[in-house]
């Protein structure tokens, strides 16, 4: 059935599926990041090791094993959310993407330099992956807020 | 861009959701799109003319026709 062939409403009820499907990677991805997340919580607290530490309290096969899940998941949510996707919300994750990617390439090499002089501390790699982060997210929230 | 998006589907009666199931988009995208905040792929562009029976520079318009008047 073409879209001008349609009965009245028939287009509202493929676009709630479509937004279902979408929905549910999310939610797919968060799960995955749940179990992983509440698996190495778990162990740290039956271990009664500071968090740091949970890693090293657990056994390796343990620890592979988590990485593999959640690389898996994440990566199998993200195909499947690319196929899911309209242009629209792909145009907002690849200028997300990008703002991440220049700020990762600003910030990184700025801090190195500042680092090597002895002005600052080495570049702190987790500090810089949140603040790339968050300015993805940023200007990916900005656009879905403009356009809404 | 401008476009008659808005008034096509006014005209119908369908609402963003209805006319973003038909065309395989979001209902966010058809606002985008009906606000020139985003200008359709050119595949897109040929899934709204042929819904609405209509030529693409009949639904969005660049400015370009009126500057050679």
């Amino acid at each position: 059935m073409t879209g001008k062939t349609m009965s009245k409403s028939e287009g509202e009820r493929l676009e709630q599926g479509r937004r279902r499907k979408f929905w549910r990677i999310i939610g797919f991805i968060l799960v995955a990041g749940m179990i992983v997340g509440g698996v190495t919580g778990y162990v740290g607290a039956h271990n009664e090791v500071p968090i740091e530490q949970t890693f090293t309290a657990m056994p390796d096969a343990t620890v592979i094993a988590l990485v593999l899940l959640g690389a898996a998941a994440f990566t199998y949510g993200c195909w499947a959310f690319m196929k899911a996707i309209d242009e629209v919300e792909l145009a907002d994750n690849l200028w997300g993407s990008t703002a991440g990617y220049y700020a990762y390439s600003v910030l990184f090499p700025s801090w190195w330099v500042l680092g090597q002089a002895e002005i600052t501390t080495e570049p702190n790699h987790w500090a810089i992956f949140f603040l790339s982060l968050a300015a993805g997210s940023a200007v990916y929230v900005y656009r879905k807020w403009r356009a809404r | 861009m401008e476009n008659r998006l808005r008034v096509l589907r006014a005209e119908r009666g369908w609402s963003q959701a209805e006319l973003g199931g038909r065309i395989g988009v979001s209902r966010q995208a058809v606002n985008a799109i009906e606000t020139g905040k985003h200008d359709p792929s050119l595949p897109l562009a040929f899934r709204l003319a042929r819904l609405f029976d209509l030529r693409i520079e009949e639904i969005f318009d660049d400015g370009e026709n009126d500057e050679q008047k």
